[in-house]
């Protein structure tokens, strides 16, 4: 009988998945860096003898400033996404809860909405809106727990947080769409917004979005052990001397830290949370304990190549990333679910 | 090794009482069965104990009110197997067992390697060792139930709480399941309380049974005192043949009768108007199309049972009715000495009742058991000639039951001859634990039940109420 939870095969795969896209995100994109030339310049950072680099000074600063950065930053939006959402998908044991369930996505929209609509007098929209999404996100979640204990500290199960999450969602969308309707000018920039997009980023942003991503990983994956024990339910979990209603808190503070900082720097990008852990889940298994980690993994090589593929796509136009996850994901996970048709029934 | 004790706990849901203070007491190292129709609130109780439902009054662990333990200690102390898990099925069975090892570890830690040893035995010890690496998803409902006791067992609880361990089980998984929790119980020193619906598992497994019936303790004590036919009868409303072996173990089965002693009300088969003498079972009975209609019956048989007292009085009120309509009145005293002057005796002898008083008294007094039984069989030999003459309106049998229940006399001759007797002949029979056949043919059968007794506090009988 083996006692190893994850297995070496898998983490080895999942590992050279990352570097695979890491490099083909590096290598191609559209501002005419030819791949050989970004491969020797990375060799020549990276001290191995005998290569120098053959781009140009003007290159080297593409590369550094804009492309290694976005790359970094859509690995890490990619693995805090798919991360939450396992944890999400543990906390209320259901394979359909993604990240935005409690009103994530909805709090950080009507966050950016407002500061697009009517932000440009209280100063820079592109620094306000960030942390008008963070805000608006931590709120929402803040208010669907509030909603969710009005039926009782006793009865702040999945259940109740599911449908107070709906509810919150769905009144927060609703105000939003009321500002957006009242200055149809600025339709344009918040459906960008929504869209999600890692097209302006810099170093800056990864500097600002990594405490929260570095809080909502360790947390997340500190707590892996007590998800596998909520998967009994939350009775069975007290029977085993846990707090289930704490342990849940726990979490979706943490995954809900990480999807707003996420949702901040990179607006709404869907279906990573969603499809990743499931595809992951399908390959090994659904002990939160193995899984997780793999989230990690599997999210920043989903999200690179997604975000490769918005940039070269329509080269020199860019896709909104939101569609390219939805694009490509849905079919790929209509594949694994086919191919996985026989441990599924 | 560890007690449990309940004081008057009641639990309301939604404003419903679901448990009305309920107390018993469970003995270290003992098994304890809750049995009682769905809704007793058997469930309910059990989520009390192991502190996962709110309740008023209190629970002993050891002496230690269990409120004041907290919760992951209360794990460390109280296994509880739940009816209904909400099963990962896509986790392995290691796993799934490992996670019974939560109380035992630090908050965010994982499994030590005196964890997994542990986990490794219990695997070994249920079977399941061939079958760590498997999904739950994927196991026999019988391969499930185990990998749900190990888990139980895993927490290394002194107290193991079974709500149900073997619903949706067949016989021999049903068994292998409870005998491996009483394997446990002996190796471990564990304290095993159970609900469960299987009468028969009741009687085999526990030391204890508490019966509770709208969320209140009908009775309890040992299996043979708690697990009576009559009781059992009447509270599943379904005939049940209760036995107790020499070892003092109870067996209960459903018994359903056919023809001669059938569970049809006998006011609804036509069995008097026969005329050629020929019995009810010579020929099947038939159906009275119109039951509810209401008619006249020429005689009837009346079933005075129960652990109260007014068994015998009550027949011999109905008594003071027949010789009031100047009715012929036999009585047989089964039980009572003829020693015994009984003012019953007394004053039926004066009112003309033929009285006999056949038994050698009761039978914790009799120093012959062979003597006893053949005393027995000889009164009922007179009985049965005293029914069948037909002189007699009115015949009282009385502390009948105990012989038949004995073995001593044989109930399907009593069926029978009740069911042949002459049309106008009543009989009324008393005693405890009225056999299911007796109170199926029964058109009155009444249950005393103690409420209170004055012998229990140590009032002995009295001249004039008693005797």
């Amino acid at each position: 009988m083996r006692h190893q939870r994850l297995n070496l095969t898998v983490v080895a795969c999942g590992v050279g998945a990352v570097i695979f896209a890491l490099i083909c995100g590096v290598s191609f994109g559209p501002a005419g860096l030819r791949w050989p030339g970004v491969v020797s310049n990375l060799a020549a950072h990276l001290h191995v003898p005998g290569v120098r680099s053959t781009l140009t000074a003007r290159e080297n600063t593409i590369l550094w400033q804009i492309r290694i950065p976005r790359v970094i930053l859509a690995g890490l939006v990619g693995s805090v996404l798919a991360l939450s959402g396992g944890a999400y998908q543990g906390v209320f044991r259901n394979p359909l809860a993604d990240p935005y369930l409690l009103g994530v996505a909805a709090g950080a929209g009507l966050g950016a909405t407002f500061v697009i609509v009517y932000g440009s007098q209280w100063g820079s929209t592109s620094t306000l809106v960030p942390i008008a999404a963070f805000v608006g996100a931590m709120a929402a979640v803040t208010i669907s727990y509030g909603v969710a204990g009005l039926a009782g500290s006793r009865r702040l199960n999945s259940g109740a947080l599911l449908l107070a999450g709906v509810a919150t969602a769905s009144f927060l969308t609703a105000i939003q769409t009321f500002v957006q309707q009242r200055r149809a000018d600025t339709l344009r920039r918040v459906y960008e917004w929504i869209l999600g997009r890692l097209n302006t980023v810099g170093w800056h942003d990864v500097v600002i979005v990594l405490p929260y991503f570095a809080i909502a990983i360790v947390v997340i994956l500190l707590h892996a052990r007590m998800l596998d024990v909520l998967a009994v339910g939350d009775d069975h979990a007290e029977h085993l001397g846990i707090d289930a209603v704490r342990v849940r808190l726990i979490v979706v503070a943490a995954a809900s830290l990480g999807t707003a900082a996420a949702v901040a720097v990179s607006g709404l990008i869907g279906f990573v949370g969603l499809v990743v852990p499931h595809v992951i889940r399908l390959i090994v298994g659904t002990s939160y304990r193995t899984l997780l980690p793999l989230c990690l993994l599997g999210g920043a090589a989903f999200l690179i190549l997604c975000d490769l593929a918005a940039r070269t796509a329509v080269s020199p136009g860019e896709l909104p990333i939101g569609v390219v996850t939805a694009f490509v994901g849905a079919p790929f996970f209509a594949v694994i679910l086919r191919v996985n048709r026989r441990n599924l029934s | 090794m560890s007690t449990l004790s309940v004081r008057d706990v009641s639990v309301t849901i939604d404003r419903h009482l679901i448990v009305d203070r309920v107390s018993f007491d469970v003995p270290a190292g003992s098994w304890l069965s809750l049995i009682g129709p769905n809704g007793a609130g058997k469930s309910t109780i059990l989520k009390a104990l192991s502190g996962s439902l709110p309740h008023t009054g209190d629970v002993f662990i050891d002496s230690r009110n269990h409120n004041q333990i907290k919760r992951k200690e209360r794990a460390r102390l109280v296994a509880h197997m739940p009816q209904r898990t909400v099963v990962p099925d896509g986790m392995p069975v290691f796993d799934f067992v490992c996670l019974g090892r939560t109380p035992h570890m630090r908050y965010l830690g994982s499994e030590r390697s005196s964890d997994i040893a542990v986990v490794r035995d219990l695997l070994d010890r249920l079977d399941l060792a061939e079958l760590g690496d498997r999904l739950l998803g994927t196991l026999s409902g019988g391969e499930l139930q185990r990998a749900v006791l190990a888990q139980a067992l895993a927490q290394q609880a002194p107290i193991l709480i079974l709500d149900e361990p073997t619903a949706a089980l067949d016989v021999g998984h049903q068994w292998s399941v409870l005998e491996l929790v009483d394997k446990m119980r002996t190796e471990c020193g564990l304290t095993v309380i159970a609900a469960l619906h299987d009468l028969g598992l009741v009687g085999q497994f526990s030391d204890l049974v508490v019966l509770l019936n709208h969320g209140r303790v009908q009775a309890s004590g040992t299996p043979r005192h708690v697990l009576t036919q009559t009781r059992l009868t009447a509270l599943y409303n379904a005939p049940l043949k209760v036995d107790v072996d020499v070892a003092g173990r109870v067996s209960i089965s459903p018994q359903r009768f056919t023809q001669s002693s059938t569970l049809i009300h006998p006011t609804h088969l036509r069995k008097h108007t026969m005329s050629d003498g020929k019995t009810p079972t010579d020929t099947p009975p038939e159906l009275d199309p119109r039951p509810s209609k209401m008619r006249t019956a020429k005689s009837l048989i009346l079933v005075n049972t129960g652990d109260g007292k007014g068994k015998s009085s009550a027949a011999f009120g109905t008594m003071l009715r027949a010789l009031a309509r100047d009715w012929k009145v036999g009585v047989i005293q089964f039980l009572k000495s003829g020693d015994w002057n009984t003012g019953e005796e007394k004053i039926g002898r004066q009112l003309g009742v033929d009285w006999w008083a056949l038994g050698d008294g009761f039978t914790w007094d009799s120093e012959n058991l062979d003597e006893s039984t053949a005393i027995a069989q000889e009164a009922w030999r007179s009985a049965k000639a005293l029914i069948m003459a037909g002189n007699h309106q009115l015949i009282i049998l009385d502390e009948i039951t105990y012989p038949m229940n004995w073995k001593w006399i044989d109930t399907a001759d009593v069926v029978a001859t009740l069911q042949a007797r002459p049309e106008k002949v009543s009989v009324i029979l008393t005693g405890r634990d009225a056999p299911a056949e007796l109170i199926a043919i029964a058109d009155t059968a009444t249950e005393m039940v103690k409420t209170k007794h004055a012998y229990d506090n140590g009032i002995v009988a009295k001249k004039g109420i008693d005797f």
